[in-house]
């Protein structure tokens, strides 16, 4: 018997630039290439913005993204206009054309979704419309379909934190963009999604937020990243448990400015205790500072200084070198300002035995239990991390407590075996109802 | 022989004299005002008898056919009558041809014969033989040629007019050029001139004159046309003018004066235009006018705002005789120019389609995707002939690279066609109207977008069901939710005189009970309008009178009214409206404004009746639980609940006996 083939769809491939999503997906569809049932293939937007460079053929939007595997393309975008509000690419013939053709050549029983952006969302009616027998899955990342605001669901207003979309409240957060734009933007999202046979929730917040937005509770399911586990750095000797971790992009939405700030204060409270206790000392891990508004940047290294020599700041690091990294700090923080899903830097952290401190919202707070494998600060307040920290840093035995509550991380082989009998699940269906 | 010579005599005073065959019209010089127009000064012989003449003239050899208009005058500097004729040429001349025998016939007589051989000379020497002729026969002679001339036509008509220019130029009477100053007890000033069709102009200027009110104002083309305009224009207080002169005039005439000019011919020129005044002393002034405004629409817009002038309300002379006679001329012009130039189909169309679907599409046409990503999922889309029609001829071009994008990712089959110009809100839907295939008509903006399926079939339905019912339109939702439209009611606005169109309950929730109940309503909107085609067509449609898409849908329903038909309100079918978003809204509250009172005008003898009939207070709105409405708006707007007792109409009782949903 023939495998099946599921096609994947990214917005970006991993090898172009790193992302949670993208390295969550391609793992997936590594995964996914073991089993003995489904075929998968994967199809990564391809080109500008993200890559330097673009197509290099004539006369095709497709090409290959490796030597090796013949399954891994890119396709490339460049010379399409892509319109950010509605997410839609506005020439569409790269949906007709050139998609159309794609999808004829691959005739993939399943298209599962990781994302849309830079392809579009009216591509779902493309898979729809070329192959009518097909399971589309959609797994949703963040709050991108509800929110303009590069689906973080923080308000442009003091970063506020949003838990209400509306044409009226969008239009406040972007008040050049008129309020009926909005609504009909929703409604244009949400044309596509009725072709989609189900959606994926990493997170029961995530899921919860999408019914609201106007999902239909039957066509959406939790089910959380898997992942493939990894060989610990074995270095948990005996030592005090005050270093702390941050890794993730420096961004205003990953709130490493929050946990600058907590490292002043500390700094500044330790100067008074004449240096008795214990002062934890943060390394930074990521990337990205370049890209962000002058405005963070500047803020960011003005932290940096005034933080003095409990700061590292380490930047850009390889995916090989995470367990050391892991392996060199207690705590993993994780002080996101914005509610995130189910943040991979979670799984990293416990798959390496460390407890986190987060943020007390969202999928932080759904992933991390309170006392059980970590401790929860109050979302944006540097004051309350602080405290955190020290309590963390000074409290003897906690580490060690926080650490064996742990739980196992999701192994990627039981997501995929529950992802292939969610799509022959959905092609059962799909073909009775097409039949 | 006696003759005229009164000046205010009609334009075109051909001769009416005996005539005999044979001894007919003796050609001295021609010329060319156009290439296939052609001039001739000769004596008339015998006279000319008619205006209207047919022939040939032999052009180097050949025979050319030509027709045209004489004229002639008792000339005492030759001696004797002068005649000219303009003809209109069946094929155009060269400037160096030489012209032989011309053979011209009236009513089958031959009028002339002349056996010439001449060449063509130029317009200024032929001129420069009538220019010794007394003023009132160079004013004759110049009415002629433009009224001959607009009525040869030509195929230059540039360069006729140049020639006609430069005609009037050389034998026109000068005056003393007006004079701005204290010490000058008279002047004359021109501050605009636009372009309301191809023979009709507005006018905006002022005069003044110490020894009261002008006896003659004259308007002359750059053609030499001419209207008298002291009788017709419409005079207004120009504050600035009486304190610079530091006092006003003794007749106490208001200095500012506006008037719509219809002109007895054609005019092209743009620049040229003159205006002569004769005050009370008998003194004449004249005064050079700037540039026509040849832009419609900045010529709209410039005009529209002027309503503020209008003294009284009472009469809106103004408003009546002057603006809405060059508004709706160049309304006109449009709609003159406005065709589908390009019909596109994409799919298949539906076989045998029951209602056919208008939607114009005005700047905004990223509407068409957001329609179509709804209609989608809408059998009864595709089973209906949908219309898109392109008001905006310069997005012709995106439109249909859109459209062909569009179509194989949505399937839905549509036409397009493109207007040749833009033409308005009521010209788009009515050449769509003109195209249409189904047997009902719905008339839907562009913003507006379903919130699920059903709404067509339940429109039909209701529309079906009662012979009386002439248009029927849903409720309409703005995106927040609240009403935009659950019928339409007029409002009478005491300070200004005139009757507004009002949405019921617009901005409450759309949950209101009042706004639940389907009835019959004053006027529904034609944003979203189900209407009998062959009834819509037989119509004429909407009004183009209307400027940029206002109160066309009211004077619809109004026009119903009066042929016994009902607007039907039912909330059973809801959309969304995104209103507002296609015009920016200076220029529609101008635009607003006039629509109103040309509404108000136009209907003000019929709405106190429909008002009286069919503004009803809902009986649900009594119990209307506010909590339900959004509160801010339902307490910035209150509800219109008058009571007045009178007889129940049926309709009213049956809409009565209807639950509130």
């Amino acid at each position: 018997m023939r495998r099946r083939k599921v096609l994947y769809v990214l917005h970006n491939h991993p090898k172009t630039r790193p992302g949670g999503a993208e390295a969550y997906a391609f793992e997936t569809y590594l995964a996914m290439r073991a089993s003995p049932d489904w075929e998968p293939i994967l199809v990564a937007k391809g080109g500008p913005p993200l890559q330097p460079i673009g197509r290099l053929h004539s006369g095709t939007q497709f090409g290959p993204a490796s030597v090796d595997d013949p399954n891994q393309y890119f396709c490339y975008t460049d010379g399409y206009g892509y319109d950010w509000i509605y997410g839609t690419t506005t020439d569409k013939e790269l949906y007709t054309k050139h998609f159309r053709g794609f999808l004829d050549a691959i005739r993939p029983d399943v298209v599962h979704f990781q994302h849309t952006q830079f392809l579009g969302y009216d591509l779902i009616r493309e898979v729809r419309n070329t192959l009518p027998h097909a399971a589309i899955l959609y797994t949703l990342h963040e709050f991108m379909p509800i929110c303009h605001r590069q689906g973080q669901m923080v308000r442009t207003i003091a970063n506020e934190l949003c838990d209400e979309e509306s044409p009226r409240r969008c239009h406040e957060c972007f008040p050049d963009i008129d309020p009926q734009t909005f609504f009909m933007r929703k409604r244009f999202v949400q044309s596509h999604f009725a072709l989609v046979d189900r959606f994926i929730a990493p997170s029961h917040f995530l899921l919860e937020r999408y019914v609201e937005w106007g999902i239909p509770r039957d066509r959406i399911l939790f089910e959380d990243y898997g992942r493939t586990a990894v060989a610990r750095f074995a270095s948990d000797h005996d030592r005090p448990r005050d270093r702390f971790g941050f890794f993730g992009q420096f961004n205003p939405y990953k709130g490493a400015d929050v946990l600058l700030e907590a490292m002043k204060l500390l700094g500044l409270a330790s100067e008074g205790l004449d240096g008795e206790g214990p002062v934890p000392h943060v390394w930074l891990h990521g990337a990205n500072l370049d890209i962000q508004a002058g405005e963070f940047q500047t803020r960011f290294r003005e932290l940096l200084e005034s933080a003095g020599d409990n700061v590292t700041l380490v930047g850009t690091y390889r995916h090989a070198d995470l367990a050391r990294l892991m392996a060199n700090v207690d705590w993993v923080v994780v002080p996101s300002i914005w509610w995130e899903n189910s943040p991979l830097v979670i799984q990293e952290a416990f798959m390496h035995g460390r407890p986190v401190l987060c943020s007390d919202i969202g999928g932080m707070a759904e992933k991390v239990e309170n006392g059980v494998n970590g401790l929860h600060f109050a979302v944006g307040d540097p004051e309350d991390l602080a405290r955190t920290m020290a309590r963390a840093a000074g409290s003897p035995g906690l580490w060690e407590t926080l650490r064996a509550g742990i739980p196992q991380i999701y192994p990627m082989d039981q997501h995929v075996q529950r992802l292939t009998e969610l799509y022959g699940h959905l092609l059962e269906g799909r073909d009775a109802s097409v039949a | 022989m006696p003759r005229s010579r009164d000046r205010s005599a009609s334009i075109t005073s051909e001769v009416a004299a005996e005539a005999s065959a044979g001894d007919g019209v003796t050609i001295s010089q021609s010329t060319l005002l156009a290439p296939d127009v052609l001039l001739c000064l000769g004596s008339p012989g015998e006279k000319l008898r008619s205006d209207s003449l047919h022939g040939s003239v032999i052009s180097d050899g050949v025979p050319v056919g030509c027709s045209g208009y004489g004229f002639s005058w008792d000339s005492p500097t030759s001696g004797g009558d002068s005649c000219l004729m303009v003809l209109r040429l069946a094929a155009p001349l060269a400037a160096e041809a030489r012209l032989g025998r011309l053979i011209l016939t009236t009513d089958g007589r031959i009028v002339s014969d002349s056996e010439g051989s001449s060449d063509l000379t130029d317009l200024r020497s032929m001129m420069r033989r009538i220019s010794p002729e007394d003023q009132p026969a160079r004013q004759r002679i110049l009415d002629f040629l433009v009224s001959a001339a607009s009525k040869a036509g030509s195929v230059a008509v540039a360069q006729l007019s140049e020639s006609l220019h430069a005609a009037r130029e050389a034998i026109r009477e000068r005056h003393v050029v007006s004079v701005i100053s204290r010490d000058v007890p008279r002047a004359l000033y021109v501050d605009s001139i636009m372009r309301a069709g191809h023979d009709s102009f507005y006018l905006r200027g002022w005069s003044w004159c110490e020894s009261g009110s002008p006896q003659q104002v004259t308007a002359y083309s750059p053609e030499g046309a001419r209207v008298d305009l002291v009788e017709s224009m419409y005079r207004y207080p120009r504050p600035d003018i009486d304190a610079f002169y530091g006092r006003s005039s003794a007749s106490g005439d208001d200095a500012g004066f506006i008037a719509y000019l219809q002109m007895p011919a054609l005019s092209e020129l743009l620049d040229g235009w003159i205006l002569e005044m004769e005050d009370a002393s008998g003194v004449i002034v004249e005064h050079a006018a700037p540039a026509v405004t040849d832009d419609p629409v900045a010529a709209r817009d410039s005009i529209l705002a002027d309503i503020s002038h209008e003294k009284s309300a009472a009469t809106r002379s103004l408003l009546m005789d002057q603006v809405y006679p060059a508004i709706s001329r160049i309304q006109t012009e449009r709609r003159s120019a406005v065709r589908a130039e390009v019909v596109e189909q994409y799919g298949t169309p539906p076989a045998s389609p029951d209602v056919s679907i208008i939607v114009p599409l005005y700047k905004r046409i990223d509407f068409l995707e957001q329609q179509l990503a709804q209609f989608v999922h809408d059998p009864e889309i595709a089973r209906s002939d949908l219309i898109y029609v392109l008001d905006s001829p310069e997005l012709g071009e995106a439109l249909l690279q859109k459209a062909a994008w569009l179509y194989p990712l949505y399937r839905v089959p549509f036409r397009v066609a493109i207007l040749s110009v833009n033409g308005g809100f009521a010209f788009a839907n009515n050449a769509g109207a003109a195209l249409a295939r189904g047997r009902l008509l719905l008339l839907l903006n562009s913003d507006i977008l379903p919130d699920r399926p059903g709404w067509l079939g339940t429109l039909r339905e209701v529309h079906d069901h009662d012979p009386t019912i002439g248009a029927v339109a849903p409720k309409l939702l703005f995106e927040d939710g609240s009403l935009q439209h659950a019928g339409m009611f007029f409002q009478h606005d005491q300070r200004t005189r005139s009757w507004s169109n009002e949405h019921y309950f617009k901005g409450l929730h759309g949950s209101l009970p009042a706004a639940n109940v389907a009835r019959q309503v004053p006027a529904v909107t034609a944003a979203c309008m189900l209407i009998d085609v062959e009834r819509y067509r037989s119509m004429d449609g909407l009004r183009g009178i209307y400027v940029q898409g206002d109160y066309e849908d009211s004077d619809l329903c109004l026009r119903l009214y009066e042929q016994g038909l009902r607007s039907w309100y039912t909330p059973e079918a809801h959309l969304f409206h995104l209103e507002g978003q296609s015009y920016p809204s200076a220029q529609r509250q101008i635009a607003g404004r006039y629509n109103r009172l040309i509404h108000t005008e136009l209907w003000k003898d019929v709405i106190p009746a429909v008002m009286a009939e069919l503004d009803h207070p809902s009986p649900a709105a009594f119990s209307m639980p506010l909590s339900e409405a959004r509160s801010a708006q339902a307490t910035s707007r209150p509800l219109r609940l008058r009571q007045r007792p009178r007889v129940q109409s049926p309709v009213v009782r049956a809409t009565r006996s209807r639950a509130p949903r």
